[in-house]
């Protein structure tokens, strides 16, 4: 009976490791990184200094072209959920394309910014566990809330 | 005795069924003063098809919390086009009506020609505003 354990135990794990090693061949589509981006959102806002560095740590792996791709990123399964994490945040706002988005769009990106890190739904809390610099103190969250609520109105009054 | 019981019976009835008739909402005039917000009727025959049953101040869940038809009338200003912004963008996505959501409720998918119809009264609703502050 012991033995047979072994034998089973042996198997599956003979088989998780020949699992992972296939799906390493498995292609995956991870959003370009492009370091140059003339349109860029701290480029052109004056956000100040400490809080465009917080926001730039918090945010910019997912909403702008300029990710920083960890060494997990090149490992399946970890792959997968970065690159869908990435295509999915550029989807919803990408930072990089700052000046070509429309008043509303401009409006609307600010008002998010304010709710979500406001409520703390962003960053998504699995993100700063592993990005310790993306942790943001209630005081920091308070001074890029009131940042954007204000260049949102800057935005809608100005001609 | 036996009439008491029919009485509490029937005004037992009453209180249940009331409960169960869903809240009348006070219908909202198209534009209010102070705010030339408005829906033409070919919009809001969409919104209330796909969108109202979860994006209404009695819904369940916090979808409401993101949007709320009830309330987007009374909105001004920049909340005004950021709703509205957000509005287009998840429509543009085919993320809403949930995936999710669809599979219970297919008949609520936006069809190509709905969602043109609300992306050009998002896109002139925001023109409007932009011209008139």
């Amino acid at each position: 009976m012991k033995k047979r354990n072994r034998k089973l135990w042996r198997y599956l794990f003979g088989t998780l490791i020949v699992l992972f090693v296939v799906i390493q061949f498995i292609p995956v589509h991870k959003p370009k990184v492009i370091k140059d981006n003339p349109n860029d959102f701290l480029l052109n806002t004056k956000m100040p200094a400490h809080v465009a560095s917080m926001f730039q740590e918090s945010c910019y792996d997912c909403h702008s072209n300029q990710t920083k791709y960890p060494w997990y990123a090149r490992i399946a399964p970890s792959s997968w959920l970065l690159a869908s994490d990435v295509t999915e945040g550029r989807a919803h706002v990408n930072f990089s394309n700052w000046t070509k988005m429309s008043k509303a769009q401009q409006i609307a990106a600010l008002s998010d910014i304010a709710s979500e890190v406001k409520s703390g739904d962003m960053p998504f809390w699995a993100y700063p566990i592993m990005h310790p610099k993306a942790r943001m103190s209630k005081a920091d969250r308070k001074e890029l809330v009131d940042w954007a609520q204000k260049y949102q109105n800057e935005i809608f009054y100005s001609k | 005795m036996k009439r008491l019981f029919v009485g509490f019976a029937s005004l037992a009835l009453i209180v249940a069924l009331s409960a169960f008739t869903p809240a009348k909402t006070p219908k909202k005039e198209n534009s209010q003063p102070g705010s030339s917000f408005s829906m033409p009727d070919s919009v809001k025959a969409i919104v209330d098809h796909s969108c109202f049953m979860c994006h209404n101040s009695n819904a369940r869940g916090d979808a409401k919390d993101k949007l709320n038809f009830d309330e987007l009338s009374s909105m001004k200003g920049p909340q005004l086009v950021a709703n509205l912004a957000n509005m287009a963008k998840m429509i543009k996505n085919d993320w809403m009506p949930p995936r999710k959501f669809l599979k219970d409720h297919p008949e609520m998918a936006l069809t190509a020609q709905q969602k043109q119809v609300l992306l050009e009264w998002i896109k002139a609703e925001n023109n409007k505003i932009f011209s008139e502050n």
